[in-house]
């Protein structure tokens, strides 16, 4: 299993050529280009704030600036539900060049992910941009936002692994997957802060922390607001999560990958 | 010297309708050999091998698995029985379009097909103005490949496979695409890299282009090896065969 993932790295240079071709093809069709990675976040963020905190009110939500505590949020969700939705299709939308070149198949997902990581960084950023016009300060806590990305890319690529290729099997997987991104993104702790679930307690609480999300969204908000802080049963929830993940993502796929490949 | 291509025992099966796919539970769970029942096989346990040189032709009816054996070799699909064991690079003339990208410029594609291919940037550089040469398109260089016409985006993918330096060759009916000069075009690079001692593994039903490139033939009826000896002999069985259904 683990050769697979080096045979993988092995092929960088195939993966390099694959992540700029996807880059290229993003930022080179449209007018404003690299400007959408940050007006489409910048917008979505725009009408939550509007919707939580104008018009219901909600002044005690998350932290201060509001719009930032959420941007800090979406983005990384963001990152994992785009690799996620994107995974879905990796081998069928490119199903000429998998049916055609005899690289560890893998590949195909491993560049989404890697595509989607790219544009999560792209769109720091609006963040940087933001943090300077509140004049937002920042703690020491910002070293956790690499560690946070690690997890997080391991959970990416092991749910892209899984749903790669079963989404070519069972055609009804890629609408489960929506409908699970959007019940998924309330569910974790992106409009609302950690704090807002736990101190109401109880069962919620228990939820939250079984969210593998949810740690890895406080270790990128903590360096912001240290208050945020994930408690250590969310941390090593979020490091059980990512490891079971990948190694169930690279089962899977090596176990289908002969049927899907008669089927593309 | 070890041969260059090994299949042992290979074999791969597909479901005859959609309906009925072999369910996700047994493909998660179950075992490689276990069949389900609307299935067929498209190759069954062919075994052969093919030494350093060699010019190996496949013969045999349309869908009796001569292409989807060729995809075995060239390691696009995963066998369900049994193994292949290819030493050396391959240069597969299959699907020639397939690893081009309509949305970029046929410079862009050669560099991303070329890499594909295990070519590096610098190899794809020193090969590009031959390339662009034989696929005839020096005035397309920047259009995006979208607007190439079908025998542009062939001879495109003709000449980034054929530029390859990778000791085997395999072949899946290229030559007959393209019109009559290309084609020409064609038979002189596939010569050229045959002089140069490549071992070749070719699909085709022109007899003629059969018997000019080979000189052994393997015949597959219902994806089952009948025939291993000189090409002639393949194709006289293969044409007896048709001759007596």
């Amino acid at each position: 299993m683990v050769t697979r993932l080096l045979d993988v790295a092995a092929q960088r240079r195939i993966l390099s050529l694959l992540v700029l071709r996807d880059i290229k093809l993003r930022y080179s069709g449209t007018v404003l280009g690299y400007l959408w990675t940050l007006i489409e976040p910048l917008s979505l963020a725009a009408v939550y704030w509007l919707v939580f905190t104008v018009i219901m009110g909600a002044r005690n939500l998350g932290e201060q600036p509001y719009l930032l505590f959420l941007l800090v949020g979406m983005l990384p969700w963001n990152w994992f539900s785009s690799a996620a939705s994107a995974g879905c299709k990796s081998l069928t939308a490119e199903a000429k060049i998998v049916r055609s070149a005899n690289v560890p198949r893998e590949i195909w997902v491993v560049r989404v992910v890697i595509s989607k990581m790219l544009e999560f960084m792209f769109a720091w950023p609006i963040i940087v941009l933001l943090a300077l016009l509140y004049r937002h300060g920042v703690h020491w806590q910002i070293v956790f936002v690499p560690v946070a990305m690690v997890l997080q890319f391991a959970i990416c690529l092991g749910v892209a692994l899984i749903l790669a290729p079963l989404s070519v099997l069972v055609e009804d997987v890629q609408r489960v997957v929506r409908i699970v991104l959007r019940i998924g993104m309330y569910l974790t702790p992106i409009i609302y802060g950690i704090n807002d679930v736990s101190t109401r307690g109880g069962s919620a609480a228990k939820f939250a922390a079984l969210n593998p999300f949810s740690g890895i969204i406080c270790l990128y908000r903590a360096g912001f607001w240290p208050d945020q802080e994930a408690p250590l049963v969310l941390f090593v929830t979020s490091v059980i999560a990512a490891v079971l993940l990948l190694v169930a993502g690279l089962a899977v796929f090596r176990k289908l990958e002969g049927p899907v490949l008669k089927e593309i | 010297m070890p041969p260059v291509i090994e299949a042992h025992g290979l074999g791969i099966r597909f479901s005859r309708n959609r309906k009925h796919s072999p369910s996700l539970r047994r493909l998660l769970f179950g075992r490689r050999e276990d069949v389900g029942r609307s299935e067929f096989w498209a190759v069954k346990d062919v075994s052969f091998e093919v030494g350093e040189g060699e010019a190996v032709g496949l013969v045999g009816a349309n869908g009796h698995g001569k292409s989807t054996l060729l995809k075995l070799i060239a390691g696009v699909l995963v066998p369900d029985t049994g193994r292949v064991v290819v030493r050396g690079g391959v240069a597969p003339l299959i699907e020639l379009t397939g690893g081009f990208e309509g949305e970029l410029t046929a410079r862009e594609n050669v560099y991303l097909a070329g890499g594909l291919h295990g070519l590096t940037k610098e190899q794809v550089d020193e090969r590009f103005d031959s390339i662009i040469e034989f696929a005839e398109i020096e005035e397309f260089v920047d259009t995006p490949f979208r607007h190439f016409s079908s025998g542009m985006k062939v001879r495109l993918g003709f000449a980034v496979v054929t530029t390859l330096d990778e000791p085997i060759v395999l072949v899946d009916e290229v030559l007959a695409v393209g019109d009559k000069k290309f084609r020409q075009k064609c038979y002189a690079r596939l010569d050229e890299m045959l002089g140069s001692g490549r071992t070749l593994f070719m699909v085709s039903h022109g007899e003629a282009d059969l018997k000019r490139f080979c000189t052994r033939g393997l015949y597959i009826r219902r994806g089952e090896l009948i025939t291993d000896g000189p090409i002639e002999k393949a194709i006289d069985d293969y044409n007896d065969f048709q001759g007596t259904s």
